[in-house]
């Protein structure tokens, strides 16, 4: 084995092992830098700017590395996307010489360039989490999802079931009753989703009338991540029926059967980081309790309103600042008044006049003829 | 996609209509051609999943378009520029105005007099050190820590029809398809009982533009794309209902009639919009049971009208069209599209924009926290943007408490909030006179790439083929705004 395959095995492992971590720790604590700059970079640039070749004098497989830049000079300004060459390469056409990567090679994809953006937007820090930068989801079963079954996503569409790939080449499914919710019941759900048992990653069921039967075929979906159920009798007995389901991460109960006794039930759940419970029974200390676990996310409906810091006074309107135009205090150019003699109106430095020595500056076009007609009158209204 | 191919699957549609008429019986009430068209043969693809659907994993599933018929102020709303108190009737600075273009409303003004915001301000907490706020949107403010206010938009039409074309289609000139209508081809509709992207209007209170319905159209992407107006007052869509003496049984039987004849010329001619002719009227029927219960508020409970304010009790009202987008959101409905016409107050603006504001500002409010205590929020994206904002000198006589704006495409404040944004933020910064953007523009198309984002599309491949070359929403231009991503 080489030594860049053991350099790329090492941080393999690295990669899982805080992979493993993730699940324990709230996604926000993370370094960013590690856990999806980096393996960004790993991906599309380090065969070329790495620690066995250095294209163009740039490394990027260290931090140390992407601070020293390339012959060029910086290659990431920390707050400045705009600066950065990184960036800018990445967005020159593919047929640009200055291009990166070269046309030949695999591309980074937009969310691959907007994540990179923010970082660097974020003042490019090594360590610590940058808002709203999380690790690349997990896909809730890497041992290949195997594609559904046509004849299912048939007869889900035949009951006018809205059935759709998570995004484009995943085999994960959402799938949602909307359409049909007032008859979507436990054993529709139930004949329906059997055969995408799977598949299943999102799944909305908001408004049915489903029960304990589908709670509980929901607890062994291997691969559901949300689950909807607002607006449906679903209780705490229901509710327990998903047991510890391992890949559920948004929960919506809003304006359900739940109450305090569900609190076991939602805290059992490992991948649980969102959960809805607005119109629901919950007592001060069950959400209490629920808001102790610091990596979910619940929502009673009692978001505060926005603080407001500061409110102005009534406002008072004067023109004493001076006009960015006019030249400054002192030049022999500069107008002698900052009221038009005519109007009484700003000034504007456009329209003047020298008067014996003074240049007089007017309000608009229209003045200085007006002037012109009684200067004498009009000069006694000076400073 | 490609032409032939989709000649090929049309064949492949034909060849299974031929056999699905006779073999498939009784599904759905004997609805074959409508449950089928339901599903994925309406983009010709037999048992697979539709190709179009996000090219990567969405925030966003749906979009609340707000539009602001007429061009808001930026200045007495969104944009706090309390220097200007201090610059009351001085001249717009040639070093400002920079000899841009203005309309010929008010080109020929001898003067252009600084018109400070009458309106007080105040600040709201938000992650980027708080945004201001005008006293005029205290319902908004309660929600700024949910929303990205983009200070330093720009668009590059002056006047109201290219200004709202440009911001529907990603165009000046009329003819492409509306923001709607590629999302109802890219995303597909989640309910099939409702059309994918609904359109609604509200009248404004003082000079209003005319609102072309090619706003919502689909222009070359099949016409099953365009917007479905839905009408505040008698049927919430025309001619929906049966007419007196027509059973639910007889519209059937003429729909399978139709449908079969339909179903043998467009075997013939192989003409796309015979599809979307026959979609169209299978979705209608659908429609006759689905829309009156969409329509009918007698569900909600009293907090919940309360929390959208009296207005929505009064159909077509700005507040009412919230509450029905939510209930549009909640069944799937894919693009919910409100026009609230009135903002181009080139007079007499500080009173015409405080009814304009009453109208807005409580069920805006309303709409992002009824979303969000739903658990929708995170999947809906709400835009909030006019065509253009207005300028900083008067139109007109200037007073301390009476002016004029004109229309003002160099910069203005639009706001986004919900699926994929970041909330709480300031974005983008104007100069002291709010004339010009000094810090990260941001281009129409700009903004069209940043929302497809959040909803799952590379706006560089959500593309469709027309008179030989790929069109897009963004055309050939836009960039993902990263600051502005959750």
């Amino acid at each position: 084995m080489s030594a860049r395959w053991t350099v790329l095995a090492l941080s393999l492992a690295a990669a899982c092992q805080s992979g493993e971590v993730r699940d324990s720790l709230a996604p926000t604590r993370e370094s960013a830098y590690e856990v999806v700059i980096a393996p960004i970079l790993r991906e599309r640039c380090v065969g070329c700017h790495g620690s066995e070749r250095a294209k163009g004098g740039l490394r990027l497989h260290t931090p140390e590395a992407i601070r020293a830049g390339g012959s060029m000079g910086a290659v990431v300004v920390p707050g400045n996307v705009g600066a950065s060459e990184l960036v800018r390469r990445l967005h020159l056409a593919l047929d640009d010489d200055e291009h990166m990567p070269p046309d030949d090679k695999p591309q980074l994809d937009a969310a691959q360039i907007a994540t990179l953006e923010r970082w660097i937007a974020a003042g490019a820090p090594y360590e610590g989490p940058v808002d709203g930068l999380v690790a690349p989801q997990k896909a809730p079963a890497p041992t290949k999802m195997a594609a559904a079954d046509p004849a299912a996503l048939s007869a889900l569409r035949n009951e006018l079931v809205h059935v759709q790939a998570v995004s484009q080449g995943s085999h994960a499914l959402w799938i949602d009753f909307a359409a049909i919710a007032p008859r979507t019941d436990d054993a529709l759900v139930e004949r329906l989703l059997t055969p995408l048992k799977s598949q299943t990653s999102e799944l909305a069921l908001a408004r049915s009338k489903v029960g304990g039967a589908t709670l509980a075929f929901c607890g062994r979906l291997p691969a559901l991540r949300k689950l909807d159920l607002r607006d449906t009798k679903v209780g705490d007995a229901e509710l327990a029926g998903l047991g510890a389901q391992p890949a559920l991460e948004e929960l919506v109960l809003a304006r359900t059967a739940i109450t305090d006794a569900s609190v076991e039930t939602l805290l059992a759940l490992p991948a649980l980081r969102s959960v809805h419970l607005w119109g629901c029974q919950l007592s001060p200390d069950a959400l209490a309790r629920l808001r102790a676990k610091p990596t979910l996310r619940v929502d009673f409906g009692d978001t505060p309103d926005t603080v407001i810091a500061e409110v102005e006074d009534k406002p008072k309107f004067t023109s004493e600042l001076p006009s960015p135009d006019l030249p400054p205090a002192g030049d022999p150019s500069a107008p002698v008044n900052a009221k038009c003699p005519v109007t009484g109106s700003p000034i504007n430095p456009k329209y003047t006049r020298t008067f014996e020595g003074k240049v007089i500056a007017f309000c608009c076009p229209n003045c200085p003829g007006e002037f012109d007609t009684d200067p004498a009158k009009y000069a006694a209204k000076l400073p | 996609m490609n032409p032939i191919e989709e000649h090929y699957l049309s064949l492949t549609r034909r060849r299974f209509f031929g056999k699905a008429a006779t073999s498939i019986g009784a599904g759905l009430g004997a609805l074959s051609l409508g449950s089928l068209l339901g599903g994925s043969l309406a983009h010709g693809q037999d048992n697979m999943l539709p190709q179009q659907g996000p090219h990567f994993a969405p925030k966003a599933k749906r979009v609340i378009y707000l539009h602001m018929e007429g061009g808001p102020s930026h200045l007495d709303l969104y944009d706090y520029k309390p220097e200007l108190r201090r610059r009351f009737n001085q001249d717009l600075p040639d070093s400002i105005r920079k000899g841009q273009r203005l309309t010929t409303m008010t080109s020929g003004q001898a003067r252009f007099p600084i018109a400070p915001s009458m309106f007080r301000f105040q600040r709201c907490e938000n992650r980027t050190g708080g945004v201001w706020l005008s006293e005029i949107l205290p319902h908004t403010a309660t929600v700024a820590n949910e929303i990205a206010f983009i200070h330093s938009m720009e668009t590059e039409a002056i006047n109201h029809e290219p200004g709202i074309t440009f911001f529907q289609t990603g165009n000046q000139q009329p003819g492409r398809p509306s923001f709607g209508s590629w999302m109802s081809y890219g995303l597909g509709s989640a309910n099939a009982n409702l059309p994918t992207f609904a359109v609604m209007i509200t009248q404004g209170q003082g000079n209003m533009q005319a609102l072309a319905a090619r706003f919502w159209g689909s222009g070359f992407l099949p016409s099953e794309h365009q917007g479905c107006k839905l009408r505040s007052s008698g049927d919430p869509v025309l001619y929906l209902k049966d007419p007196p003496g027509m059973t639910r049984v007889d519209r059937r039987r003429m729909l399978d009639l139709v449908g079969a004849l339909n179903e043998k010329e467009a075997r013939e001619s192989l003409d796309p919009e015979i599809d979307a002719r026959v979609a169209q009227a299978e979705m209608a029927y659908r429609m006759q049971m689905s829309v009156p219960e969409l329509t009918d508020f007698s569900d909600e409970d009293e907090a919940t009208l309360a929390l959208y304010g009296d207005d929505v009790r009064k159909p077509g009202t700005f507040a009412a069209n919230c509450l029905l987008a939510r209930r549009l959101a909640e069944r799937g409905v894919r693009f919910i599209q409100l026009y609230m016409r009135g903002w181009d107050q080139h007079g007499g603006l500080p009173a015409e924009i405080q009814l304009q504001t009453r109208a807005v500002d409580r069920a805006q409010a309303a709409l992002i926290k009824d979303l969000r205590r739903r658990g929708l929020l995170d999947e809906t994206l709400i835009l909030w943007a006019g065509e253009f904002g207005r300028t900083v000198y008067s139109q007109g006589t200037l007073t301390e408490t009476n002016y004029g704006r004109d229309h003002h495409p160099r910069a203005f404040t639009v706001w986004a909030a919900g699926g994929g944004i970041a909330p709480g933020i300031s974005y983008g910064k104007t100069d002291d006179y709010g004339y010009n953007i000094v810090e990260n523009p941001v281009s129409v198309h700009d903004l069209h790439a940043t929302l497809l984002h959040t909803l799952g599309f590379d706006h560089e491949r959500l593309v469709y083929r027309h008179q030989g070359r790929d069109y897009r929403l963004t055309d050939v231009s836009g960039r993902v705004i990263p600051e502005l991503l959750a």
